[in-house]
């Protein structure tokens, strides 16, 4: 087991060091530079050289690289010429606002995939079952803004229940602001939205999950000592069956931020992904540069959590 | 031994009479179990032996109430200690499946659940059925690894089932069974994983388990020779019928089945060296193939026109047999 964690944290921290390398490659990678995509195409020659200096561009790579390393390491991610603002200060707020939308949603879609999980396995090639397996498999591919859209135009325009977007009353919402009460009520047909989908994948592969463990003699010696159904469904089954799901949401995390770039999109709702959208739109390389950085840290450690975590929960594991 | 549970009084056994278990609906149904009676008293052991597929497992299924989906019991009555089990509810089923009757498997490693550690798993129907609070169900379990002769037991109690020997599973699958001091326990198969060592110790132990407690066993197995051993009276299923039954005495001294014969000349004995072991060629039919005649009429060395037209007459008192040609000539 202890070599077993050595090794993961040695394949992450490995992973986290190509993730650096190959974002700062490919910002070098950008067409003319990155001073032309700050200035823009018309720049002068002038300007652009000026620019290279003050970034310190004019440094061979190497240099360069290093730099980059050392700004990560102090927490430096430049600077956004487009919102007149260093990066770390200006992702705060929308990463708050993110967090809490992303943690409703995967909230919502673990319990409603354990649920239907086991009604799935339980059901398994009897009709319930397939009917459930039909709905997952349309669920899963409706895009993100549909989804979203056919939420707004029944629950915020037609039945008036929920805020259609935005993050609350205070007008200052694009810097993440807002008052508790509004602040939950525009969280919720969001997260629904980015909730669904990956509930469709989640239970899928839970149903899958629990109607093999129906399957095994242990069931069968339950039921044969007279253990009522919801009983082997909690105790027996269940007990089993969630374990590989800690591993499986640890992997859904970069489905969870491609979702939520969408859903942001789609809501207005001032998060990474919303952030994200804007700054490529804007072409505000920085700040884009770190979002990427972000996402890609949270789910290499999101995976290792997952995985040790597995490995705590797995009483086979524990013991040998 | 001391005994866990007080045995409980009243009229005791299993009384089977003319069970049938259908699957399917309307004309796509089909029988796997058909006309099947027997009964096995308190402290007896029947043995029901058959090929695999011949509705040896099917049988104890439908005794438990715990047919595979799809299947359901068509005909018959199944009465334990005076009970029809056949029209109970499920939840008082469910009663009797936990407290009634005790169960014992073939793999007891996959029988076991891996993430439950042996005390739990052990005194779960003692805390649903017996009204036991936790700290009785743990005393009652380590009582029962002790009784079934687990060593070291009270540190044992906490381990998960993958870290016992199979021969150790095999004895906490039977202390699961018996957690309720069961009326009926059915066996299936239960040393087939195991050495010849262990196994005998097995058999041992649920001897004397039965002597104690006064269970009716129905021991199921595809080995005559341990029936030969180890039981009262013998039932032979061939695709869902009984195709002989009686005392295993009166069975072993003079089998009348070309069946039963060909299933005896199957085992190989230390006496006769020198002798071939012979096989029974070809496969038994499945269920949607069963003809009106004698089932095993394709493979049967004896077989005549006659009996492929209708299903042979019973022949024979205690013990019977369903053949218009047995071995040693009509009775």
């Amino acid at each position: 087991m202890k070599r077993m964690i050595l090794n993961r944290l040695g394949t992450s921290a490995l992973s986290l060091f190509l993730l650096v390398t190959i974002v700062f490659f490919m910002i070098h990678a950008t067409p003319g530079g990155p001073a032309y995509s700050i200035l823009g195409l018309h720049a002068t020659p002038q300007a652009v050289a000026a620019l290279d200096r003050q970034m310190g561009l004019d440094h061979p790579v190497w240099q360069q690289y290093g730099i980059w390393w050392e700004h990560l390491l102090e927490g430096n991610l430049g600077y956004s010429f487009t919102q007149h603002a260093p990066v770390a200060s200006l992702m705060g707020a929308y990463l708050k606002n993110s967090i809490l939308l992303y943690a409703l949603a995967t909230a919502i879609a673990i319990v409603f995939s354990v649920i239907i999980g086991m009604w799935q396995g339980y059901w398994a090639e009897r009709t319930p079952g397939l009917v459930i397996g039909g709905l997952q498999m349309i669920v899963y591919s409706l895009p993100v803004f549909f989804i979203g859209t056919l939420l707004i135009l029944f629950f915020a325009i037609d039945l008036n229940w929920f805020p259609p977007g935005g993050i609350g009353g205070d007008e200052h919402w694009q810097s993440g602001g807002a008052h508790i009460g509004s602040y939950i009520q525009h969280m919720i047909l969001p997260g629904v939205t980015l909730a669904l989908p990956l509930t469709a994948g989640l239970s899928r592969y839970f149903g899958h999950q629990a109607r093999d463990e129906y399957r095994l003699d242990y069931v069968r010696t339950a039921r044969a000592r007279g253990v009522p159904p919801f009983r082997i469904a909690v105790n027996h089954v269940l007990r089993n069956a969630i374990r590989p799901l800690v591993t499986v949401i640890g992997m859904m995390i970069p489905a969870i931020f491609v979702g939520g770039v969408l859903t942001e999109s789609v809501f207005n709702y001032p998060g990474l992904g919303w952030l994200l959208w804007r700054s490529a739109l804007e072409q505000d390389y920085p700040t884009l540069t770190a979002i990427v950085l972000l996402i890609g840290i949270l789910t290499i450690l999101g995976n290792l959590g997952a995985d040790l975590l597995n490995s705590i929960l797995d009483v086979r594991v524990r013991y040998e | 031994m001391r005994a866990v549970i007080p045995p409980k009084p009243g009229p005791a056994g299993l009384q089977v009479q003319d069970l049938g278990v259908s699957f399917g609906r309307g004309r796509k149904a089909f029988d796997v179990i058909d006309s099947l009676s027997f009964q096995v008293g308190a402290g007896e052991t029947l043995g029901l032996v058959g090929e695999s597929g011949s509705g040896k497992s099917m049988t104890a299924a439908a005794l438990m109430g715990l047919l595979p989906w799809g299947g359901r019991i068509s005909a018959g009555s199944v009465r334990l200690d005076g009970t029809e089990l056949t029209q109970l509810s499920a939840p008082a089923l469910r009663a009797v499946r936990g407290r009634e009757i005790g169960m014992i498997f073939q793999n007891p490693l996959s029988s076991l659940n891996p993430s439950l550690t042996i005390a739990q798993q052990i005194a779960e129907p003692y805390r649903l059925y017996g009204g036991a609070d936790a700290q009785a169900a743990r005393t009652h379990a380590l009582d029962l690894l002790r009784e079934v002769g687990v060593p070291d037991a009270a540190r044992r109690l906490d381990d998960y089932p993958h870290q016992f020997s199979g021969g150790m599973r095999q004895r906490v699958m039977i202390a699961m069974a018996l957690v309720c001091h069961p009326r009926l326990l059915i066996a299936d198969e239960p040393t087939t994983a195991l050495d010849v060592i262990t196994q005998a110790q097995i058999l041992r132990l649920i001897r004397r388990l039965q002597k104690a407690l006064g269970m009716a066993v129905i021991f199921i197995t595809h080995d005559l020779s341990l029936v030969a051993e180890h039981a009262d009276s013998v039932m032979v299923l061939y695709a869902g019928r009984a195709v002989e039954q009686g005392p295993a005495e009166a069975f072993f001294r003079a089998p009348r089945h070309p069946y039963s014969q060909a299933l005896l000349h199957a085992i190989p004995r230390l006496a006769k060296p020198e002798e071939r072991l012979s096989d029974i060629d070809g496969l038994p039919p499945r269920p949607q193939e069963f003809s009106k005649g004698c089932r095993f009429a394709p493979r049967c060395p004896a077989v005549t026109p006659e009996c492929l037209n209708a299903y042979p007459q019973r022949q024979g008192g205690a013990h019977h047999f369903y053949c218009m040609h047995p071995v040693g000539g009509s009775a």
